[in-house]
């Protein structure tokens, strides 16, 4: 399993000390819908789970993953 | 309150859940979403207001304000007219950087969702879809318009989609997405054409609203009854605490 900043940084295709809880498609330029479902994708593959459509829709921004696979009982 | 914006994942624009608990003191707040495009039969915007007053609350809870965030403001006009209908009182309408929907609104649209995808192609893989866009282009309506730069999105996006390993369900979702916005959009502009009869529900909506304009509306000299300009940019307007105090303000 890829660790979460790592996995982010790689999707996002920035530094890994860029990655924070704030980062979102209104801080990072390279963050649009594609891109958006990019990270999703990932993340679920990594993590061997799947977020809802709601939960997808809810994520706006770094922390909001953070959050949300914690609500799964993934520390990430 | 009722809130009218378009949802959309990956956007950079704060939305009105930015907005939300920001205003003091604390307000309800219900987002509007958009129909699927599939699912709006007849004339677009007469079908949008009907699904949105079909969605509001049946127990007599009363709506102090209706708001509108860029094209949603013109929704947010026409609906403000039905609900003062409704309930025998006019809620407040404010309009956030409201801009009307047009063919140059659309093209904007897809000229942004373009970049996404030529972002993830090599070279000139999609050098086509100039020519392909100026023809449809061309279309008469808004709605025709709409639906040529739909399908130009979809047989554009599917070798970015390939390219970046996109499932089937994620890619029909963004087409479905895509699709949805220029629905939207033609809806709008069907009420714009509306609002231009002052007896109308879109009309009497707009010259009865607030207007908060960003330093970077789209459409800064899109007129309403009364307009507040805020030291702030249109993509952060809704999560500003400066656009907040104003909205909390207007309502008083």
């Amino acid at each position: 399993m890829i660790p979460f900043i790592e996995l982010m940084a790689t999707v996002l295709d920035v530094p890994a000390s860029a990655i924070s809880d704030d980062l979102g498609p209104a801080t990072c330029a390279d963050w649009n819908s594609i891109k958006h479902l990019q990270i999703i994708i990932a993340v679920e593959d990594n993590y061997q789970m799947s977020f809802d459509r709601e939960e997808i829709r809810a994520i706006r921004r770094v922390g909001d993953l953070r959050r949300g696979l914690r609500s799964k009982g993934i520390e990430p | 309150m009722l809130a009218l914006d378009f949802e959309a994942v990956g956007r950079p624009e704060a939305c009105f859940a930015d907005l939300a608990p920001l205003l003091e003191p604390p307000q309800t707040m219900w987002m509007a979403q958009q129909p699927a495009a599939a699912d709006v039969t007849g004339p677009p915007g007469p079908a949008y207001l009907a699904h949105w007053r079909g969605g509001l609350p049946e127990d007599g809870t009363g709506i102090r304000a209706v708001l509108g965030y860029c094209t949603g403001a013109v929704f947010a006009a026409a609906l403000a007219g039905q609900v003062a209908s409704r309930q025998g009182t006019p809620p407040a309408t404010v309009l956030l950087d409201p801009e009307p929907a047009t063919p140059a609104t659309m093209r904007k649209q897809f000229d942004h969702a373009l970049r996404g995808l030529t972002a993830m192609v090599p070279g000139n893989e999609l050098s086509w879809v100039q020519g392909a866009l100026d023809q449809a282009s061309d279309s008469g309506d808004l709605p025709s318009l709409g639906t040529a730069l739909s399908a130009l999105y979809e047989k554009a996006s599917a070798p970015a989609f390939e390219r970046v390993g996109l499932k089937p369900d994620y890619q029909a979702g963004l087409i479905a997405s895509f699709r949805s916005l220029m629905s939207y959009l033609a809806a709008a502009g069907d009420l714009g054409a509306a609002s231009g009869d002052p007896g109308g529900d879109a009309g009497r909506g707009w010259a009865s609203a607030t207007a908060i304009i960003s330093a970077t509306a789209p459409d800064p000299a899109t007129g309403a009854g009364r307009r507040i300009s805020v030291d702030a940019d249109h993509a952060g307007l809704l999560r500003s605490p400066a656009a907040a105090r104003l909205v909390s303000g207007l309502l008083g």
